[in-house]
């Protein structure tokens, strides 16, 4: 399934090539995707690759792994002593015999003593060489300015690159399982097709309320715990509860079954599935969302990154399920689905095999818009200063200093078109595959 | 169709009733202790000066007072093990310990008794210092000091083994130190508890739910309805008083309600009139060079998040190198503003300063709209009735502005609904950045000063708002739309 959905995209990809909005859209996403992923090494203050006293190594490189690499070296003349701690050490001051720099030779977070209080993009800039201040070569200059204190934005920029795409697809990855899953399930079934036992049904219900109770009442302390330990625990310790919940949820209606002697509980309804989900939807569609992100993210102690991803995806599922829902209800009617189903092919494989494949289309046009919407809201909240830890530099962080300084423009314009252009690329593209799968 | 609203408005009440429990859940779960808020800024104003036992006995009074030793809900389930009287006992800071202990050994009297027994010992710790028969040296004095910081963090200790470290820290202080004799007993009696309670006799009870019914003597009935006394709930519009300076909420509020309603409902009446005749005619011309132009600004306009055009707004026509048009931010100058004056007269002081805002306000949902209309409009156009209507030989104004224009508008009293959350949710940003003393600035504010009572009081109202608005545009399309049944995915 994974290789036919590759060929797919393949060809949707060639498609959507034909014109050149979707061209320079789709080129500009893979850039922006490569920026984001190879961070750490185009903008970096560390060497790509360094030879000092006879010793060759890729700092920046080693850093990704072990980010305080510690070399202790003797001079081979004066038999000196020195330690050289990778990400602490000032490569620019040092007397390097051979050295590659990084295109941008700026960390994001890396203040530059020569060039503080906002120097602009178009100013003398000036570095340190032997004790001398002179004019900046062109490889040390801020070609995108510096802030207050002297942090390189162009390097800040490609840093909140990673930041905003792993926000935007992770939370839009989020949003569109949740939503592929209940949409699908509720689409598939409807309100008639899924017959359970009276029994069933209750006992599913009981085993509902336990499960909820020992995944998440009995194991709150160890939730708890997994929270203050960070987000992956937490997000491992949760996914397990809500297994936990949800198989005791099946395992006890399928004890259902045992009861065969009363006539009431072996009556056998429609499970009004549908109609629970989209009721549970539309609720959830009234609550203000915007407001109730940056409620829950203001009122967690702890800003981090995860928890913005999670509140963002989670907040954003209904309107994925509402498209896969319309496009399951469309699916269901074509033929080679009652063929599957008179082959006596199990829901699951029918849904997996069958159905998924169909709904995953035309739902990833609404993904790609829900990308461009969660980089917004995320842009949006760090210019707020809220969600995302206050070390981690962000479009909107960058953005939200250069309010404080009118003067800086290039602190607002920066950014701001860095927002822009990711944000316009992913609808165009979600326009132009809109184009491209109505007309297949 | 008045059962479709009848439906509705049941809908609107389990939102609701979602909306103030979060608000609740959020009020509760929010870090600090609101007792220790609220005395804090008691003191801070200098009406209050207290020794520490007072504001101890104070702060038991306070939080009864605020029915915080109440239950939290209607029902609660939680393990058998569970203390079921855990809000009873009113130091805070013990809470959490004392649950994890009874949730470990499943015996609540045992972790009970030894917190009593605990206090005993810290009690008579203390009267042993403040006592004045006793001599003490200085050094005695610095043991005894030690020992009850040692026992007071050991009430409030969560990990087992820290609990462990200090236990031994303390039974080592006591029993080298004659001079602690008074404590030995209950001390004493404490560790052999605490050695019954770390063999977990009880382990099975954390896996039996239990369920408790509280009946209405909680603390969200009572937030939610008053508690009878000084509290009106906030059903009745009672959200409390403010951390910062203890000002009663709904009294801040009410100015700042005016003036985020009366921006958005402005911005969404401009975004309507300038972007409906625009939608129209790039519908009427669709795939002309009018429609082509108007749906790239259309585009453009929709990604650039309202900071960043805000910003850009105010560095291009609010600043001195640039043009310096309009005033940079706030809603009057306070040197020549007099509140006193006709309401006419403060309009037009007003309006420099509300140009910028309300651009910024409007250029987001005139994309939205524009785009909605056009494709609504569209539909309608390539439908079998406009052909029979061009057939009949209607000119095109009467075709585009009376048959489809007509049907074309009913969803956009949907998308009229909708736009309330967004310019909510935008408000935020923009009052922010505009320093307009609305709700957003106000929940912005609050947020950095972690002014809990007042966030939430702007949650729920945005969030009542909010939903009011969705359920009247539904009300409103249903009594303009007859073919309206309940299932709204039906409807397209």
């Amino acid at each position: 399934m994974i290789k036919r959905s590759i060929q797919h995209i393949s060809a949707i990809w060639k498609n959507v090539k034909r014109k050149p909005s979707g061209r320079i859209a789709g080129y500009f996403i893979i850039f922006i995707v490569f920026t984001g992923l190879f961070a750490d090494l185009i903008a970096t203050n560390q060497p790509l690759f360094v030879k000092y006293k006879d010793n060759y190594w890729f700092p920046a490189f080693s850093s990704l792994w072990n980010e305080e690499r510690t070399e202790n070296i003797e001079d081979p003349v004066t038999k000196a002593k020195e330690t050289i701690q990778f990400d602490i050490v000032e490569w620019k001051k040092m007397d390097l015999e051979f050295v590659i720099w990084a295109p941008i030779p700026w960390a994001a977070e890396g203040p530059d003593i020569f060039n503080r209080d906002y120097t602009s993009p178009f100013d003398k800039q000036y570095s340190g060489k032997d004790g001398k201040v002179v004019d900046a070569p062109f490889i040390f200059r801020h070609h995108l300015g510096t802030n207050q204190r002297g942090n390189d934005v162009l390097a800040g920029i490609i840093h909140g690159t990673a930041i905003s795409l792993k926000i935007g697809l992770l939370a839009a990855f989020i949003a569109g399982l949740i939503g592929i899953i209940l949409g699908l399930v509720s689409g598939y079934y409807g309100d008639s097709e899924l017959y359970s036992s009276n029994a069933s049904v209750i006992l599913a219900i009981i085993g509902l309320i336990l499960g909820f109770f020992w995944a998440f009442i009995t194991r709150y302390y160890v939730l708890f715990d997994a929270m203050e330990k960070g987000f992956w625990f937490a997000t491992m310790q949760i996914c397990w509860s809500i297994v936990v919940c949800i198989f005791t949820s099946l395992a006890f209606a399928w004890f259902g079954k045992f009861f065969r002697n009363v006539k009431w509980l072996k009556n056998k309804n429609p499970f009004p599935l549908d109609m629970l989900i989209q009721r549970g939807s539309e609720v959830f569609e009234a609550l203000p969302k915007l407001l109730i992100i940056i409620t829950l993210a203001a009122i967690f102690k702890e800003k981090s990154v995860g928890l913005v991803i999670a509140i963002i995806g989670l907040s954003n599922w209904t309107v994925v399920s509402r498209f896969a829902r319309a496009e399951m209800l469309r699916t269901r009617e074509l033929s080679y689905l009652d063929a599957a189903k008179t082959m006596g092919f199990s829901d699951l494989r029918i849904l997996y095999n069958h159905a998924l494949p169909a709904v995953l289309t035309p739902v990833l046009i609404e993904i790609t818009f829900l990308i461009a919407g969660s980089i917004i809201i995320e842009s949006s909240l760090s210019f707020l200063g809220i969600g995302v830890p206050d070390e981690v530099v962000t479009w909107g962080s960058i953005l939200s200093a250069g309010r404080q300084q009118f003067d800086a423009w290039w602190m607002v314009v920066f950014p701001g078109l860095a927002i822009f252009f990711t944000v316009i690329s992913f609808y165009v593209l979600g326009e132009r595959l809109r184009e491209v799968l109505n007309n297949e | 169709m008045w059962i479709y609203i009848l439906k509705r408005i049941l809908l609107f009440i389990p939102s609701l009733f979602i909306i103030t429990l979060l608000a609740f859940i959020i009020s509760i779960k929010a870090p600090g202790d609101p007792v220790q808020r609220i005395l804090s800024t008691a003191e801070s104003d200098g009406s209050q000066q207290s020794t520490k036992m007072d504001m101890n006995k104070e702060a038991n009074d306070l939080r009864i007072k605020m029915g915080l030793n109440l239950p939290s809900f209607y029902f609660s389930l939680e393990t058998a093990a569970d203390i079921d009287t855990i809000n009873l006992i009113l130091e805070n800071s013990h809470h959490e310990n004392l649950k994890r202990m009874v949730q470990e050994s499943g015996d609540q009297n045992l972790v009970l008794s030894w917190y009593y027994e605990l206090l005993n010992t810290n009690k008579t710790l203390k009267n042993q210092l403040a006592s004045k028969t006793i001599k003490k040296t200085p050094q005695f004095e610095e043991i005894l000091n030690k020992t009850i910081v040692l026992s007071n963090e050991l009430l409030q200790t969560v990990s087992k083994k820290q609990r462990e470290s200090k236990c031994d820290s303390i039974s080592s202080l006591i029993s080298l130190n004659s001079g602690l004799y008074e404590a030995r007993i209950s001390w004493k009696k404490a560790n052999m508890l605490l050695k019954e309670i770390e063999k977990q006799p009880n382990w099975y009870l954390k896996w039996i739910p239990h369920i408790h019914v509280h009946g209405l003597k909680n603390q969200y009935h009572k937030w939610l309805f008053g508690n009878g006394v000084d509290r009106k709930g906030i059903l009745r519009g009672d959200f409390g008083v403010s951390y910062r300076d203890g000002q009663p909420i709904m009294d801040r509020m009410i100015p700042k309600i005016k003036w985020s309603l009366a921006l958005a409902v402005l911005s969404i009446f401009l975004a309507f009139l300038i972007s409906v005749p625009i939608g129209i005619y790039s519908a009427y011309k669709n795939k002309g060079w009018f429609d082509n132009i108007s749906k790239t600004i259309t585009f453009i306009l929709y990604a650039v998040p309202s900071f960043f055009g805000g910003i850009l707004l105010l560095v291009l026509f609010a600043n001195p190198d640039m043009f310096d048009w309009f005033p940079a931010s706030g809603i009057k100058d306070p040197g020549s503003f007099d509140p006193n004056w006709p309401l006419g007269q403060r309009l037009i002081h007003y309006l420099p300063y509300l140009v910028l805002p309300i651009i910024t306000y409007t250029y987001g949902s005139m994309a939205f709209i524009t785009a909605q209309l056009k494709s609504s409009l569209n539909e309608q156009l390539s439908k079998d009735y406009i052909r029979t209507a061009r057939a009949k030989g209607l000119t095109e104004w009467s075709v585009v502005m009376k048959h489809a224009l007509r049907n074309s508008l009913l969803p956009m009293i949907t998308i009229l609904g909708n736009m309330l959350p967004l310019e909510f949710g935008g408000s935020v940003i923009i009052e922010t950045i505009f320093s307009i003393p609305g709700m957003g600035l106000e929940i912005y504010e609050s947020i950095q000063n972690l002014d809990y009572p007042m966030i939430i009081a702007v949650f729920t109202l945005f969030g009542v708002f909010t939903m009011a608005g969705y359920l009247l545009a539904d009300i409103g399309y249903a009594l303009v739309d007859p073919r309206i049944k309940f299932n709204r995915n039906n409807k397209k």
